[in-house]
């Protein structure tokens, strides 16, 4: 309990940190802001000294900064510089979006991972293991844009089995997903089989076998609940990689999430949105962090003597 | 000045034959020439960007001959929407990819050294510094980065470097200062600190000096992600601006033609699969040479 509360103070300190980092980054290019509204150069002066004036813009940076926290914590996001929209609204616009796609993403690499990792090991040196491996191995050669633009190419262009982008319907979400789920699935594969192979053989095993449990529950119950461990801190590191890869394969696939709503805000300029949408994604994987050594370390009590620093 | 071997702390492994000697040697020739290749491969796709008269290879237009397919007269691996030579703009992209893999990870590793060797010799608050510096540097995966930089300086190819560099570096740091907590404890650090060597000096020549195997295959590592991460980044928009050539800029262009030809993104994709294919397994085989405890894991 201790732990948890420690590890989730830290937490929040990383959160603050991370957001000061990312306001003063935003705000720190002169009349950044400014002038992704306004042409500085052709509008008077006295017109952009207004327009500062009254969104705070004049102000230090620090005071800036505490409007913005505090409007955060009370609720207020403040509006799209391009779309006159409130951020809140455009973030619930596209969240459920984003937690579609990684959420389905996340349960195809486990629901697919585990068993499949699973099967390749009791059956080692089968063909189905030999399949299973080679599978993996390539398709964690090939980074997911490029095999995100294959399968555009080849199931869409050429094959029209599905479309290539857009959500609509349920089809629209499966090529996103498997794309996305391919790399941390073939980790997982890989883990899961090297685990639960070790795990075979280890002596508490054979153990059960001498006391004549039948093979299927040794396998099944005793040898998957003790080869979970490794796959459970890499699923833990897999929300990471799964949030920063989702933007990439929203954008691709043009699916109308975070990711897409993210990239679009930063090529526009549209610093508010950028500023929230990042700040959300950062707390998310900070928190997931922070949550995955508290979910370890109730598993494994070791992990609370080092404070979840390996 | 018996004593003088024992306080080198040289790496112990590669101390009869040197480190460059064990990397250039027949066991490793193919690996070697494959780098080579690779290398020059690189080089040439430099030199024709940045010697005027050279330009017209990737650059040189022909509206007449948009799209031509692989195995054209005059172009071997065909031309893009604009009628440029794909061949030399892989060649050329090759270059600048090559160019950004390298330069991240050599910033990656210079940062994760100093941050690691400051965490884990430098007493106990310089290593909670280090533990937060790198913990919300965990936050920003590269992509977010590349968002937050894209908004302060535009996007670029510098946005790209910094992004990858400012983001690779943490878990290097974290294997550094694991490193380093076992190194202080060796007798030739306590020997130098008894002598009155500054920390500074002995970090330099006692513990980066012993962490040079680990930072070789790291190294390797790091360009292979960057690679993919520079593509991944001007795919997105947020990286290096056309006309400038990168992999990712091939790719990123071919697609918007996809319904109409294969070849602008099979092949800027083939040749980065074969490339991150060759460096993953020149990473392992020296992780296998030079890290026989296997600290560096592969991402």
């Amino acid at each position: 309990m201790r732990f948890a509360l420690t590890r989730l103070g830290y937490a929040i300190i990383v959160i603050f940190l991370v957001s000061v980092v990312t306001f003063a980054a935003l705000h720190a290019s002169p009349g950044s802001v400014i002038s992704s509204v306004l042409n500085v150069t052709t509008t008077p002066h006295s017109v952009v000294v207004a327009y500062e004036r009254s969104h705070g813009l004049l102000d230090p940076l620090p005071v800036q900064y505490w409007h913005f926290i505090s409007g955060v914590l009370t609720g207020n996001l403040g509006t799209s510089l391009v779309s006159n929209l409130p951020v809140a609204q455009i973030v619930r616009n596209s969240i459920w979006y984003t937690a579609l796609l990684a959420g389905s993403a996340f349960l195809l690499t486990f629901g697919l991972g585990i068993p499949l990792g699973v099967l390749a090991a009791v059956t080692e040196g089968s063909w189905f293991d030999r399949v299973i491996r080679t599978v993996a191995s390539f398709v964690l050669a090939i980074p997911n844009f490029v095999l995100a633009i294959a399968a555009v190419l080849i199931l869409a262009v050429h094959l029209h089995v599905l479309p290539a982008g857009g959500a609509g319907s349920f089809s629209d979400l499966i090529m996103p997903a498997v794309v996305l789920a391919a790399e941390p699935w073939s980790l997982t594969v890989r883990v899961m089989r090297t685990s639960f192979l070790e795990h075979m053989s280890a002596d508490f095993t054979r153990t059960l076998r001498a006391r004549g449990v039948p093979e299927w529950r040794v396998q099944w119950l005793h040898v998957l609940r003790n080869a979970a461990g490794p796959v459970i801190s890499l699923g833990i590191l897999q929300i990471r990689n799964l949030l920063a890869y989702t933007l990439l394969i929203e954008v691709i696939f043009t699916w109308p999430g975070l990711g897409t709503q993210l990239v679009n805000s930063v090529l526009q300029r549209d610093y508010n949105v950028t500023l929230v949408l990042t700040l959300l994604l950062a707390t998310v994987i900070v928190l997931a962090a922070a949550l995955g050594d508290i979910l370890l370390s109730l598993v494994d009590p070791r992990v609370r003597v080092n404070g979840g620093n390996p | 000045m018996a004593i003088a071997p024992a306080l080198t702390g040289q790496p112990v492994g590669h101390r009869e034959r040197g480190l460059l000697r064990t990397l250039i040697s027949r066991a490793n020739i193919a690996w070697v020439i494959g780098s080579l290749i690779l290398l020059s491969a690189g080089t040439v796709g430099v030199i024709i960007q940045v010697v005027p008269s050279l330009r017209h290879l990737y650059l040189n237009q022909d509206l007449e001959a948009t799209l031509k397919p692989p195995l054209s007269p005059n172009h071997l691996l065909g031309t893009d929407n604009l009628g440029r030579d794909l061949g030399w703009q892989l060649i050329a992209g090759l270059g600048t990819s090559l160019a950004i893999g390298i330069g991240v990870a050599l910033l990656s590793v210079v940062l994760g050294l100093i941050v690691g060797i400051f965490g884990g010799f430098f007493g106990r608050a310089a290593d909670a510094v280090a533990n937060v510096v790198v913990d919300v540097t965990w936050a920003f995966p590269a992509i977010l980065l590349a968002v937050v930089l894209a908004g302060w300086i535009g996007p670029s190819l510098t946005t790209v470097i910094l992004a990858l560099a400012l983001t690779n570096w943490a878990g290097f740091a974290r294997i550094v200062r694991g490193e380093v907590l076992s190194l202080r404890e060796r007798d030739f650090v306590n020997a130098a600190r008894v002598l009155g060597v500054p920390k500074v000096l002995i970090s330099v020549r006692h513990l980066a000096s012993n962490l040079v195997p680990v930072t070789i295959v790291l190294t390797v590592y790091f360009i292979a992600t960057s690679i993919i991460g520079e593509a991944g980044l001007t795919f997105l928009g947020l990286g290096v601006q056309p006309p400038m050539p990168s992999l990712g800029e091939t790719l990123s262009t071919g697609r918007e033609y996809i319904s109409e030809s294969w070849w602008p993104v099979i092949l800027p994709g083939v040749l980065l699969v074969i490339i991150v294919l060759f460096l993953n397994g020149l990473g392992d085989h020296l992780r296998g040479q030079l890290d026989p405890r296997g600290r560096v894991q592969r991402r």
